[in-house]
């Protein structure tokens, strides 16, 4: 087995040479200077169930809600001349002047919501021999969070795979939180446990610590777990709970946000102005219309309370985001995991599309009004400018002056660039 | 109480035979329009039950004892004779499907067959409130009639018939029942005096699933002592194959006698019984066993308690989360599409359950045979959306067991490692058991504009390779006589080069893994990549240690004993003092190792002893699904049971508060939510989450320090002692040791004046209220009540389970502080 085991190794050594020089190019379009956008954080607004285009940011001749194919709302001018949205979105249309409408986003990936939900966060599909991350921890790895004691990545909503750090490990994960009234898993202390008590407790713990501490000098280990244990009561602390404390904003504003997804947006608001770098906020709370944005059946019915929701609370944050003079450095996107079709199923609502699908970005510093790409009558084929998940998710790295193009390692060095050949939608920047 | 007071009274007879069991009948492969009555003969098997009560039925096993799926629906048919007095009396029938209960032949009730649901828009069930609360709550999904029936004193044959599965459901029988209920009595399982009451039935229930693994148990070791000789004469051969290797010669353990130069302090008795059983069982030890062994005098205490644990059936659980991290084992509860896998989890656990010896347990596994919903080998061969799902299992197969890392080779020649493309995609052939087409996605292509690939493509997308094995350095592809199967397939041939005695890898990467669990530190590392820069330690130790493992036909236990009973492991932690120059002992050290995540989350319930109390992993209840799209992974009772609640659909109605607070803190310290790639060591960063997690979770503030009626620390804190021996015990069943006087007087002063009159008299206790009955489920999760229904549950889990009023206040908080500190200090986490 040893001479076995020789050969190989001196097979390496013959080939160390070859391994080095793979470590060491650099792609050769890296040269091209992929654009570099200024903004410092990022506000993701994602439509679980995969949101009609064709009824939000896409509109179409009408259909009729059964054996005609189109669109099932009128549609309105916005602020971009020659632009329609839908008639539920009227505040967004206000502000469109602030966003780019990205109408050909598209992927191949089965029409399915795991694994489309996990190529729009990843950007690639799934594989057995690597973990991709997501876009919040890449961003979280690339940029670090913007203050001291604040985590760089949160997501308001339910946890899941597609959101994970992947090969860039649990410090480049998230912190989350499923609904406002309870703040960040993991570092918000028990409601039930009053100050002193919790001081008190704190102080026991602190001695027993210590104790244990003292009792094994020099072990990295345990040091590590103390310092970690000291981070973690700063993390906790009051500095970042401050954020979650909604009522610190006036009634007036909190009103103007709306529901329980517009209070998400007013959080994301205060979160990025503390620091964090990337906040995925969700929008599937499926009880307003029954399937959220998957609106197969009768899903269809009141979808338009769920398209006058994100209206309002989109607006509402642009708004407050430019109040506080941090719309230019705060992009805001607006994703899902694909489109459906014009036509309608045998109980009024709609399948998935994956052909061609919808997105916004917002402010960023990006140069907004634009309408990239665009779709046939019926929002199925498209016709002008095809955007890929890669280039999606080139243009949103760029825009925060992230490289796309940057080769990351895996724990085990092999180079992983940011995006799969992502280029940047080249005439949003500069 | 006074229900078996009333049933006595009630004069039930049986037979004297069905006093203790009812036979059950399965029949497969029914026709269709079967007719009830004319089922042929009984072609499924049967087995005893306790009475007209079921909670699933046992496996059924192929010839080799691995657990395969029944062909489509079977019918269970129960019978018994009943003899009650005269009088007017109900039957009571439960069934998820198509079921029947007849007496004397004649049909006395029957509920409909269970009409499949995708859309999830049906109304959520009320909580039925049985018409007397004392009544077990129907289950979500099933059906339940009622029907009057007058006895004439006389015997009657009562028979059940109960449709499971097939129509592409899960085999799930629900809680299918039928009992005989007498006015104002609760209903009494048919075959029993069992009251179908919540807290009776939640027994049954336990008793009848564990009953159930023991006939599996049973059935599957019976049906693989067919293999047995095969066994016996490859590990003939295996024995032979390890003698030339140079033998270790000298007496007492061959550990120690490596490490005769070393200087080794071991550590006091209650760190080495805590290091073994997290070692072994994976959780830390029962207080009164930790008491026992302090005051075992005798001196082969410490060899008794390693056998003990050696033998304990917990050692199968304290091996999952390794293995299903190496083997990436990825099942997904709601429709699969991440790279899953089936949950064979099953496979593994038994196997370990059955110590089945290493060579044998990989190769049932490389066969991919049984059930792969079900939780067969099979399921290893699943990988959903996978192109080149057999290139991915080679991959997973040569990094766990050959130590040969050939994940390049998935898409391109590999620039660091001695494989090509080639040599993964010819084993993924044999595994599949023809040539193999590179995918598109599986090579590596010059974008336009991007550079050019620095690595190197011999095959393009559509190349075909044959199948056949390229790693001839690690086994040449002749075996010897005797290692290969009669008939052998081309997976059994690449089993038997996997695990074959000539295999110059196997036993010394199996064994290097299992040193590396022990002790912290690998002979040879990295543990899975053994073509690339590598640190070895004692070289002719690990050769030592596999010749062991191959002399004693591959049993992992037989070298895990040696290791254990060494004083090597036993050492106090940090570098062994320096040895004579020249010996090899020099470069060991025994390091400070952290609990993995799904030891922190056993031993801390472990340490209250309180149960998990979580949902049943499944988020189709009623079973109205395929199992390919909607798994049921069961009740979990250990941490490597869990599995994500993560689906990627974010809506409020497919949540599950327990899991989701379980799996939280497992994931901070290391355990993978998705398991896409095979990985063999986690991250061992600490992060500030997980003391962050740990001091605030609700599941360690609210449940493992809340002193609930169903806490340990709550009955301790009832026992009239002092305040010392309650906290002497608490420290004993949290840190597995006695405190010093002075944590004892540090802890005693924080309980302070509330200790005295801190017993409330004359409170009951009040059972558990989870695990809490579910309705929301796949067919109605849309519906708005399904969303608000799930909403107010999470808001429930978040506030802990309820305090005992068993005890004051002011004193409970107190102590509660006190667990809440122990579990928090780096001392529980971090191994003796």
């Amino acid at each position: 087995m040893n001479s076995q085991a020789l050969t190989r190794r001196d097979w390496l050594r013959l080939s160390a040479a070859g391994m080095a020089s793979a470590e060491l190019a650099a792609p050769a379009w890296a040269d091209q200077r992929p654009p570099r956008g200024t903004a410092d954080a990022c506000i993701l607004l994602w439509l679980g169930g995969g949101s009609a285009q064709i009824d939000t940011f896409d509109p179409k001749a009408r259909g009729d809600g059964k054996t005609k194919a189109g669109s099932y709302y009128d549609a309105i001018p916005t602020a971009i001349s020659g632009a329609n949205l839908c008639e539920h979105l009227p505040r967004v249309a206000g502000h469109l002047d602030k966003c780019v409408l990205v109408r050909s986003l598209h992927h191949k990936i089965i029409d399915e919501h795991g694994a489309a939900t996990n190529l729009l966060h990843t950007g690639r599909p799934t594989s057995e021999t690597i973990a991709y991350p997501s876009l919040g921890s890449t961003v979280a790895h690339e940029r670090g969070p913007g203050g001291d004691g604040i985590p760089a990545y949160v997501v308001v909503g339910y946890p899941n795979i597609s959101r994970g750090p992947g090969f860039l490990g649990s410090k480049f994960g998230y912190i989350y939180l499923t609904d406002t009234e309870s703040g960040p898993t993991g570092l918000t202390p028990p409601s039930s446990v009053a100050p002193e008590r919790r001081e008190r407790r704190e102080a026991l713990l602190e001695s027993l610590r210590s104790d244990f501490h003292s009792g094994h000098p020099g072990e990295a280990a345990v040091a590590d777990y103390v310092a970690a244990s000291r981070e973690a009561a700063r993390l906790s602390g009051p500095a970042f709970r401050r954020v979650f404390r909604l009522a610190d904003e006036s009634p007036a504003r909190r009103a103007g946000y709306g529901g329980e997804f517009g209070q998400r947006c007013l959080l994301a608001r205060r979160l990025v102005e503390s620091g964090v770098r990337f906040v995925e906020v969700a929008h599937n709370l499926n009880f307003l219309n029954g399937t959220g944005w998957d609106t197969h059946n009768q899903g269809q019915l009141k979808q338009h309370e769920l398209i006058r929701e994100l209206d309002h609370a989109l607006a509402a944050l642009l708004e407050d985001l430019q109040r506080v003079g941090r719309l230019d450095s705060t992009l805001v996107v607006v994703a899902t995991e694909f489109g459906r079709p014009a036509e309608f199923d045998s109980g009024g609502g709609r399948g998935h599309q994956s052909t061609a699908f919808s997105a916004v970005l917002a402010g960023g510093g990006l140069k907004t009004g634009k309408i990239i790409g665009a779709t046939d009558a019926l929002a199925k084929t498209i016709v002008d400018r095809p955007v890929s998940v890669p280039d999606f998710h080139a243009t949103i790295y760029a825009a925060l002056g992230i490289n796309p193009a940057k080769e990351l390692r895996s724990a085990d060095g092999r180079p992983v660039p940011i995006t799969d050949h992502g280029r940047p939608i080249a005439e949003l920047f500069g | 109480m006074h229900g078996i007071i009333l049933w006595a009274a009630l004069g039930v007879m049986a037979p004297p035979e069905s006093l203790t069991t009812v036979s059950v009948e399965i029949h497969e492969s029914l026709p269709k329009n079967w007719d009830w009555t004319t089922a042929g003969t009984v072609n499924g098997g049967s087995f005893p039950a306790s009475a007209f009560g079921f909670v699933g039925v046992p496996a059924k096993v192929n010839g080799r004892g691995i657990e395969i799926d029944r062909p489509g629906a079977f019918a269970l048919h129960a019978t018994a004779t009943i003899k009650v007095p005269a009088g007017p009396y109900r039957f009571l029938l439960r069934a998820r499907n198509s079921a029947r209960i007849l007496v004397d032949g004649t049909l006395l009730a029957e509920t409909k067959t269970l009409v499949r649901n995708s859309a999830g828009h049906e109304p959520v069930p009320p909580i039925q409130v049985p018409e007397d609360l004392h009544w077990h709550a129907l289950a979500a999904g099933d059906q339940e009639r009622i029907v009057p029936w007058i006895s004439d004193g006389n015997a009657h044959r009562v028979e059940m018939w109960a449709i499971v599965g097939g129509n592409g459901l899960r085999p799930e029988t629900g809680e299918l029942c039928a009992a005989i209920v007498r006015p104002g009595d609760v209903p009494r399982l048919i075959g029993s005096d069992i009251p179908l009451s919540d807290e009776s039935w939640s027994r049954y229930a336990d008793e009848e699933a564990a009953r159930i693994v023991g006939l599996e148990s049973a059935d599957r070791r019976r049906a693989a002592g067919a293999d047995d000789p095969f066994w016996t004469k490859r590990h003939e051969i295996a024995r032979k194959e390890s003698e030339r290797a140079q033998a270790v010669v000298g007496e007492g353990n061959l550990i120690d006698r490596h490490f005769a130069a070393a200087k080794l302090v071991s550590v006091d008795d209650a760190a080495f019984f805590r290091r073994l059983s997290l070692d072994t069982i994976g959780v830390i030890p029962d207080p009164k066993e930790v008491a026992a062994y302090l005051i075992d005098t005798r001196p082969d205490k410490k060899a008794r308690a390693v056998e003990a644990r050696l033998n304990d059936p917990r050692w199968a659980d304290n091996w999952m989360g390794y293995w299903q991290d190496v083997l990436a084992e990825n099942p997904g509860l709601l429709k699969p599409t991440l790279n899953n896998t089936g949950p064979f989890r099953r496979f593994l656990y038994t196997a370990f359950c059955d110590n089945l010896p290493m060579d044998r347990l990989v190769s049932e596994l490389i066969r991919m045979d049984g059930s792969a919903l079900g939780g067969g080998p099979a399921g290893f061969g699943m990988a959903t959306q996978n192109d080149a799902p057999m290139a991915a299992k080679a991959h997973i197969l040569a990094k766990a067991f050959l130590a040969a890392d050939l994940k390049c080779a998935r898409c391109h020649d590999a620039p660091s490692h001695p494989f090509g493309q080639e040599d993964l995609f010819a084993i993924a052939g044999l595994l599949d058991g023809k040539p193999q087409v590179i995918p598109a996605t599986s090579t590596v292509v010059r974008q336009p504009g991007g550079r050019m690939p620095t690595v190197s493509v011999a095959l393009a997308a559509g190349d075909q390779v044959p199948a056949g094995w390229a790693l001839t350095d690690i086994v040449a592809e002749s075996l010897p006589p005797g290692v290969l199967p009669p008939n052998a397939s081309s997976r059994d041939h690449l089993a038997a080069l996997i695990t074959s005695p000539t295999n110059t890898r196997f036993a010394p990467v199996i064994v290097n893994r299992l040193w590396h669990r022990l002790l912290g530190v690998g002979l040879v590392e990295p543990l899975d990549d053994w073509d690339g820069e590598l640190k070895e330690r004692h070289p002719e130790l690990l050769a030592a240690l596999a010749r062991e493992l191959m002399a004693h036909g591959y049993d992992l236990k037989h070298v895990a004993r040696l290791i254990v009973n060494s004083e090597l492991y036993a050492s106090q932690v940090g570098p062994l003092a320096p040895a004579p120059s020249g010996s090899a002992a020099a470069s060991v050290s025994i390091s400070r190792r952290r609990m993995s995540a799904e030891q922190v989350l056993d031993s801390m319930f472990a340490a209250v002893g309180k149960p998990f109390r979580a949902e049943v992993l499944c988020l189709d209840i009623d079973g109205r699904r395929p199992p390919s799209e909607f798994l049921n992974l069961g009740r979990p009772r250990r941490a490597w049971q869990l599995a994500t609640a993560s689906n990627e659909r974010d809506r409020p109605s497919l949540t599950l508060p327990v899991v989701q607070s379980l799996t939280d803190l497992l994931q901070v310290f290391g355990w993978r939510a998705a398991r896409p790639d095979p990985i063999t060591l986690r991250e061992d960063a600490m992060t500030p989450l997980q003391p962050a997690s740990l001091a605030n979770s609700v599941v360690v503030d609210g449940r493992i320090a809340r002193l609930s009626d169903d806490s340990e620390i709550t009955e301790l804190c009832l026992k009239k002692q002092d305040p010392e021996a309650l906290i002497r015990a608490v420290y004993l069943r949290v840190f597995s040791r006695l405190p010093t006087d002075a944590e004892t007087n540090r802890l005693v002063a924080y309980l302070g004046e509330t200790y005295d009159g801190r017993i409330v008299p004359g409170v009951a206790k009040r059972p558990p209220m989870r695990p809490s009955s579910r309705s929301v489920s796949w067919s109605n999760h849309l519906h708005p009540d399904a969303t608000t229904i799930q909403q107010d549950e999470e808001r429930v889990v978040r506030d802990g389970d309820p305090p005992t009023a068993r005890l004051t206040p002011q004193f409970r908080e107190r102590m509660e502080d006190v667990v809440w500190a122990l579990i928090n200090s780096p001392e529980f986490i971090f191994l003796p």
